[in-house]
């Protein structure tokens, strides 16, 4: 067992049995209801607690004011019972209770203050200017935990009245003094279902764990997904593997969901169509506010680390060995609701196409995976579809590219709307690195670009803008390529490479998220020269801001996407991905989320 | 014969082709220049628009030009018109003439085998001599722009400077990492070189644990404003007994600072709640309502698996 793991245990404990003594007085001297709110700190600064009848509106139902931060536990009296509060916690520094102060703000919806038995609400806090996680990886065991006055360490406690598992000796509220606790101990996933329906067994440590506890976080882990931002201000993620399967990652069918900007927390989105299947490696466009193209993707892909986390592959050659793993579909998704309408048959199955919003009503889809005979290749197809007002969706060929490629970035160029569209990277070393096409000109034949400052090949290329801030300077794996600012100059690429002091480097995988001033948030990566990130590097018109924030787990492949309404307004949402086994040597999935706020 | 001299360098600049482009500068005082619109099956419309934009741009820094813009008729109708069979030097000539332009230049990009062919003509309008006529391979389309400048400067010599209007910027920061903003945005750090235009620049110099250093400098067209900046570490903390804040006015507070203790608090705080009493009771509410309700709220991460939400799909308890 490890350090954490004994702390998280001892915490736990200790907090329950205070809670259990706070219950029963409170049941026995208060006649009217309150609000218990416990802090982690205190001595000095201020914190405010405002609770609202439902979604925040302009007027709190309970405001505290600002109080000083004196002491752990406050008690805040005659609430008003009811379903649907949404609470608001901010914690200001010592100088003043003012928004200039604030060091962190907490929000939850969803409460129910309650005339009976009160509940015990987890409010998620968020630092300003950082990364917090949200809750994953709960040790749930030390909920059917049981104190005792003595045990043997490791006996069974079957014998004891109410008490289940093994006596294990273990920190009490002190942190320090040992206790004696009969415990429930696991060995498989179905030891521990009984505590919860989503706990799984941690094999090595014995502990019944929630590594999703939804909706506090993610529903499942999500990598090489993607998150957009919703009309209203949520974050919806879309797609992406879920699960992995020996060396496979996979889709799982709930993969839609939502983080609600005004309640803090997740909703599942139910896709209510036949024949629908989530997919990871789709490609993805806005085409309208509040309306979302998702377009192909894989069931499941094969993924290698080489090299002690040097090199990343995944095997695109293999995508067409399982029947149906790959999708020709595209769904038109409504972001409000969840609704959407799928169009099958419009396209061949493609694996990470690029998709851009042309015009109203128009979508091209460009390159991407295609099965070539039995041969995986990278597509040079484009590919003109049009949608109409039931959103079905048909397609037809336009000229194609001068090379294939898959997983290009794309930015319309010319002032007459995207009359033209610069693609770079998604080619293999033979063909250009970049080119322009112009869809509506059927004669139009691609001009190809390259610069001396850009590498052959760019993989996973991820765009701010004009300026290239992600990706992988090689046509497999991992290599260099600088951070650079795209400009096309009379059919010439003008190619400046951006300052990075701190050498933070354009990585593999990294997420890209654009703020309200233009300026983007790059997260996470697979470093050029080997090793994962958890920097977030803001990349501004002149180049890499040297100084970074950190996540607290490094990943690559994650989702990321801006909150863009409530208290949360202007953070950045980063959740998922991927991460390298201890060793190395493998990818694993990365369970949860953060949120910072920069 | 004292003039004899002069005569020579006359003949010699003549037959040496620089008095065809010095000499036409002076000539007048403003010489006409029609720059034809790109013709060629190498570039899309919009390329050769953009292309014919950069001609113009780059003829525009001569002072002694002037543009002279082309008919919008197509070259095919236009050769109709003067009876050319090709946009030979003679060709070029008739349509300058009609334009009542001093010089016609004429550019054509066509793609083949090995790349890219650039055609080049300047002609002199009034007697239809060739300034320039060649055909130039590239091997890609990223040489034109920089193949044209050579091009102009053979046929019009080098374009005379512009008269600054920017001036250099240099800010130098003697402490380490300081990070530099001008007019509020972040601009690097260390030294920083940037080009401004000329006027009053507000420039910041700030690194965690040091006083920021804010200053105005004037940026002058042509000149270099540099500026070294040492920032001064902020004061260590003197230890004080705080006394006992009487709550809540934050006008009042004393300075501490408790959020240096936040991670550390968040570590312990079972135990502090177990030992800390439980104290004020703020009413903010009607006190005449009857109903009251509870709930109990922490914040503490480890306690997150007894929030109903998560034990509403499990069974814990």
């Amino acid at each position: 067992m490890n350090q954490r793991t004994l702390l998280a245990f001892g915490l736990v404990l200790s907090a329950f049995l205070v809670g259990c003594e706070s219950s029963s007085s409170d049941s026995e001297g208060s006649s009217g209801g309150l609000i218990t709110v416990t802090l982690p700190y205190s001595g000095g600064g201020w914190f405010r607690l405002q609770v609202f009848e439902a979604e925040l509106t302009e007027e709190a139902s309970f405001d505290t004011g600002c109080l000083l931060n004196e002491a752990s536990t406050f008690e805040l009296t005659l609430l008003a019972p009811g379903d649907g509060r949404t609470i608001l916690f901010e914690a200001f520094d010592a100088a003043s209770c003012s928004a200039e102060s604030r060091i962190a703000v907490g929000l939850r919806g969803g409460v129910t203050v309650s005339e009976e038995e009160p509940g015990r609400y987890f409010i998620p806090v968020y630092d300003e200017g950082a990364a917090t996680a949200l809750p994953e990886g709960l040790n749930i065991s030390s909920s059917a935990a049981v104190a005792m006055d003595f045990c043997d360490e490791g006996e069974s406690c079957d014998d004891v009245e109410g008490a289940v598992g093994i006596c294990r000796k273990l920190p009490s509220g002190d942190g320090v003094k040992l206790q004696h606790w009969c415990v429930p101990t696991c060995v498989t996933d179905a030891d521990c279902t009984g505590l919860h329906v989503r706990s799984t067994c941690d094999t090595v440590d014995g502990w019944c764990m929630l590594n999703h506890p939804f909706p506090l976080n993610m529903s499942s882990a999500r990598a090489l997904g993607h998150a957009v931002e919703a009309e209203n201000g949520d974050v919806v993620f879309m797609g992406g593997f879920t699960r992995e399967d020996g060396d496979r990652l996979v889709a799982s069918d709930w993969s839609f969901e939502r983080f609600n900007a005004a309640t803090g927390l997740f909703d599942t989105m139910s896709i209510h169509l036949p024949d629908y299947e989530a997919h990871g490696l789709t490609g993805v466009a806005h085409t309208s506010p509040g309306k979302v193209a998702y377009v192909g993707g894989a069931r499941s892909v094969r993924v290698e680390v080489q090299g002690s986390g040097g090199d990343l592959q995944l095997d695109f050659a293999g995508l067409n060995e399982e029947a149906d793993n790959m999708s020709g579909k595209v769904l038109l998704f409504n972001t409000s609701d969840g609704s959407g309408t799928v169009t099958s048959g419009a396209l061949d199955p493609v694996v990470m196409p690029t998709v851009i919003n042309q015009s109203d009503g128009v979508l091209l889809i460009i390159g991407g995976w295609i099965d070539d005979g039995g041969t995986m290749v990278r597509s040079a197809d484009v590919n003109r579809c049009t949608y109409d007002e039931e959103d079905r969706v048909d397609c037809s060929s336009l000229a194609a590219l001068s090379t294939g490629r898959a997983g290009a970035a794309a930015i319309c160029l010319g002032t007459a709307g995207c009359d033209q569209v610069l693609l770079i990277g998604g080619n293999d070393a033979t063909g250009a690195v970049a080119e322009i096409i112009i869809p509506d000109d059927p004669s139009a034949t691609p001009v190809e670009l390259s610069s001396d400052e850009l590498p052959n090949a760019i993989s996973w290329p991820g765009l701010c803008g004009d300026a290239l801030v992600s990706g992988s300077g090689s046509a497999v794996g991992v290599g260099a390529v600088d951070p650079v600012v795209l400009d096309v100059i009379a059919g010439s690429l003008k190619v400046t490479v951006l300052a990075d002091e701190s050498n933070h480097g354009v990585k593999l995988g990294a997420t890209v998220t654009q703020t309200e001033d233009g300026s983007c948030l790059v997260a996470g990566g697979l470093r050029a020269n080997g090793g994962l990130s958890s920097s977030v590097v803001r990349a501004v018109d002149g180049g890499l801001d040297p100084e970074a924030y950190e996540m607290n787990s490094g990943r690559f492949g994650a989702a990321s996407a801006r909150i863009t309404s409530g208290p949360l307004e202007g953070s950045v949402l980063i959740a998922g991905g991927l991460r390298l086994s201890k060793d190395g040597e493998r990818a694993v999935m990365v369970h949860g989320a953060e949120i910072l706020r920069p | 014969m004292r003039f004899r001299p002069i005569i020579f360098v006359l003949l010699a600049l003549l037959l040496s082709g620089v008095i065809s482009t010095a000499a036409l500068a002076a000539s007048s005082a403003k010489q006409r220049v029609l720059v034809m619109r790109v013709e060629g099956n190498q570039l899309s419309d919009k390329d050769k628009g953009d292309l014919f934009q950069v001609i113009q741009e780059k003829l525009a820094k001569y002072p002694t030009k002037e543009l002279v813009q082309p008919a919008e008729t197509a070259i095919d109708e236009l050769m109709m018109e003067y009876e050319c069979f090709d946009v030979d030097a003679e060709c070029l000539s008739k349509l300058g003439k009609q334009q009542k332009a001093d010089v016609i230049f004429y550019v054509q990009v066509d793609g083949n085998a090995k790349g890219v062919s650039l055609i080049v003509r300047a002609i002199r309008v009034k007697d239809g001599r060739a300034l320039y006529d060649k055909s130039i391979q590239l091997r890609s389309q990223t040489a034109l722009s920089g193949r044209l400048d050579t091009v102009l400067n053979r046929v019009f010599g080098a374009p005379p400077r512009p008269k600054a209007t920017k001036g250099r910027l240099v800010i130098q920061s003697k402490t380490r990492a300081a990070r530099i903003f001008v007019d509020g945005k972040y601009a690097g750090s260390g030294k920083i070189r940037l080009k401004k235009p000329e006027g009053e620049y507000n420039v910041r110099v700030a690194k965690d644990g040091y006083l920021e250093e804010l200053m105005t400098v004037e940026v002058t067209a042509g000149a270099t404003t540099k500026k070294v900046v040492t920032l001064k570490a902020v004061p260590k903390p003197v230890a004080v007994v705080a006394p006992v804040a009487p709550p809540p006015t934050p006008a009042d507070s004393s300075p501490a600072a408790w959020y240096q203790d936040w991670r550390f608090w968040s570590g312990v705080s079972a135990v502090v709640i177990g030992t800390v009493a439980t104290i004020a009771v703020i009413n903010a509410q009607d006190e005449t309502t009857e109903e009251a309700g509870r709930v109990f709220i922490t914040i503490n991460g480890a306690e997150a698996w007894r929030d109903p939400a998560i034990r509403a799909l499990g069974g814990a308890e």
